[in-house]
């Protein structure tokens, strides 16, 4: 066999090992328990959105409801929102907070894969979502809409007042979900629920 | 000399490879890239240190100036050693330790060689109670897909790394078919993106990614796909997936709920690692650790044992390796750790090599007393 010969069959062999495709691998995985994320991913607005949805009935879901009303709590300021980011509202001061009301057509995805989200938002593990649900406080307003208000800093305790907490509340609508939800550091979170509160209640929908 | 040791000899190639001078250049120029590559990784990290200095035949220095890489030196190193048995050494009962010192020399290229090209890293994370049979990638990632949430659970994947726009992964057991729109090694997703085009699935409520350039660092990368996924029955959506998303995104499909993920690359285990305790000392008064141990509980063909890894300590399975490497506490306060995972089918080789080499070395000295005492006793 000349060089030359040799040659080209080395070039086509490497041309053809080359040109193999993807390989799918199966393996069987015992899980640990849910974990909180090692990175948050940076949000412009808050935008739950569905973890799970049959794609036939997407069509059918509704526009967000834009119509809501609410009473600004005293000593915090609002901004006019963006997108489905319906307003944002900051309490001032040196470790002020900042919350958020956005509103999305439908289940939005439910109550659960929202509370994990933001869990993972702040790096806390929720060992059994279910039951840290049942266990929040419900509200409803003086305007008659029920929700549950999701309070993270119980899940903080030992941590420090500085560590980046949320405080949310999820309304359902009969056609859209409302997602309230307040951050800051745990110390001005804890601090604010007060006046978080009365926001929640101030809450009209047509 | 043997006729073909001879006809060995006369090649120019051998001559030049075999020269001393090429020894002592090649021990010099790995001492000053062990020195530089060991400095260097404070600054530039330890994985780009490694694949600069190390892992390279050749590198730029300052962007133009070529300087040669561990690889291209120590296969030099290799070819001149080997250039030096075949042709130089003197075949002779008196030198039998000098030849043995250079197979064990030799040895230790050969498990060099197994080492880079098969040793496996990888690491899992546990806190105390739980337990798992995959260890996770540094730097590799991974599109999953399973069905049932649960654990154990059956999942098939594909390794992203190469994912080209157009590329049509299927997942058969699932009746699934993802054809990448684009992947992304390294990307940044947005919650809200003014110039998002697609209504894209997603369980974090992601609506865009952009590219970011690669980071040297490959632990800063998070790569990002975007894809079309068809199911067996017809339906057709957008899908986003981000490496950096704590969970999976869901489908519901006729077949039931399916589960897709971008990932680290999980590496299947031969046992099951339940973490018991972890256990961390601190420097009193400060709250640096000055020693940390993971007592685990190793399962496997209905056996277990428990075995204590500390620093020094690994815990040795088969060509497994497992090292206590770190450890970390969430925002409420649960210790993990984190043991490297390293699988090395040829681990035996360098203790071979020392051995080998060892066993040279005494060989050749007794060699050299007992013909010491024979010159004394035939002088006296």
């Amino acid at each position: 066999m000349k060089i030359h010969h040799f040659l080209t069959f080395f070039l086509a062999i490497c041309l053809i090992s080359c040109h193999r495709g993807p390989e799918r691998r199966v393996y069987t995985e015992t899980v640990p328990a849910t974990r909180a994320p090692q990175m948050q991913i940076p949000e412009q607005a808050q935008a739950p959105r569905p973890s799970s949805m049959d794609f036939s009935q997407i069509k059918d879901i509704p526009r967000p409801d834009t119509t809501l009303s609410w009473k600004v709590p005293d000593g915090w300021s609002e901004e006019k929102g963006s997108g489905i980011r319906m307003v944002t509202f900051r309490s001032g001061g040196p470790d002020s907070v900042e919350v958020s009301i956005v509103s999305l057509g439908g289940p939005a995805g439910g109550l659960e894969p929202n509370v994990v989200r933001w869990a993972g938002q702040i790096g806390v593990a929720v060992d059994d979502v279910e039951a840290f649900i049942a266990s929040q406080e419900q509200i409803t307003t003086d305007n008659g809409l029920s929700g549950r208000i999701i309070d993270f800093t119980g899940l903080q305790q030992g941590g420090p007042d500085s560590a980046p907490s949320i405080i949310g509340a999820v309304f359902s609508l009969d056609q859209n979900s409302l997602f309230v939800k307040m951050t800051g550091s745990k110390a001005a979170v804890t601090a604010k629920k007060g006046k978080f509160r009365q926001l929640l209640q101030s809450l009209k929908a047509p | 000399m043997h006729p073909v040791r001879q006809k060995l000899k006369k090649i120019k190639f051998l001559e030049i490879i075999s020269s001393v001078r090429i020894t002592v250049v090649c021990l010099a120029l790995l001492f000053i890239l062990t020195f530089w590559g060991t400095v260097a990784q404070v600054q530039q990290g330890l994985y780009y240190s490694q694949e600069r200095f190390f892992n390279s035949f050749v590198f730029l220095v300052g962007g133009f100036f070529p300087f040669p890489g561990a690889r291209l030196v120590l296969w030099t190193l290799f070819l001149n050693f080997l250039g030096v048995t075949i042709t130089r050494f003197i075949y002779q009962r008196r030198q039998v330790g000098i030849l043995v010192i250079h197979f064990g020399l030799l040895l230790y290229f050969a498990a060099a060689f197994v080492t880079f090209h098969c040793a496996k890293e990888s690491h899992v994370t546990l806190s105390e109670g739980e337990a798992t049979d995959v260890s996770l990638s540094y730097h590799k990632w991974e599109l999953s897909v399973w069905k049932a949430d649960s654990s154990p659970r059956t999942v098939s994947a594909y390794d992203a790394d190469g994912l080209k726009t157009g590329q049509t992964l299927m997942f058969p057991e699932y009746g699934l078919a993802v054809t990448v729109s684009q992947y992304y090694p390294n990307s940044q997703a947005f919650t809200i993106s003014s110039d998002a085009q697609k209504d894209y699935l997603n369980a974090s409520g992601i609506h865009a990614l952009e590219p970011v350039h690669v980071d040297k660092k490959p632990e800063e990368n998070f790569p990002g796909l975007t894809a079309s996924v068809q199911t067996s029955a017809g339906q057709k959506f957008d899908l986003l997936l981000y490496g950096a998303e704590p969970r999976p995104t869901s489908i519901l499909t006729k077949e039931g709920k399916v589960f897709l993920q971008l990932r680290r690359r999980r590496a299947q285990l031969p046992f099951l690692l339940k973490l018991k305790d972890f256990r961390m000392k601190t420097h009193p008064g400060t709250e640096i650790a000055s020693s940390y141990q993971s007592l685990v509980e190793v399962s496997n063909d209905n056996l277990s044992r428990e075995v204590l890894i500390s620093m020094n300590k690994p815990l040795r399975y088969k060509d497994y390796t497992l090292y206590q490497a770190s450890y970390s506490i969430d925002a409420a306060g649960r210790q993990y750790s984190t043991l490297a995972v390293v699988r090395n089918k040829g681990r035996v080789l360098p203790y071979v090599a020392s051995l080998l080499t060892f066993a040279g070395l005494l060989l050749h000295f007794l060699l050299q007393g007992f013909r010491y005492q024979k010159r004394q006793k035939g002088r006296s």
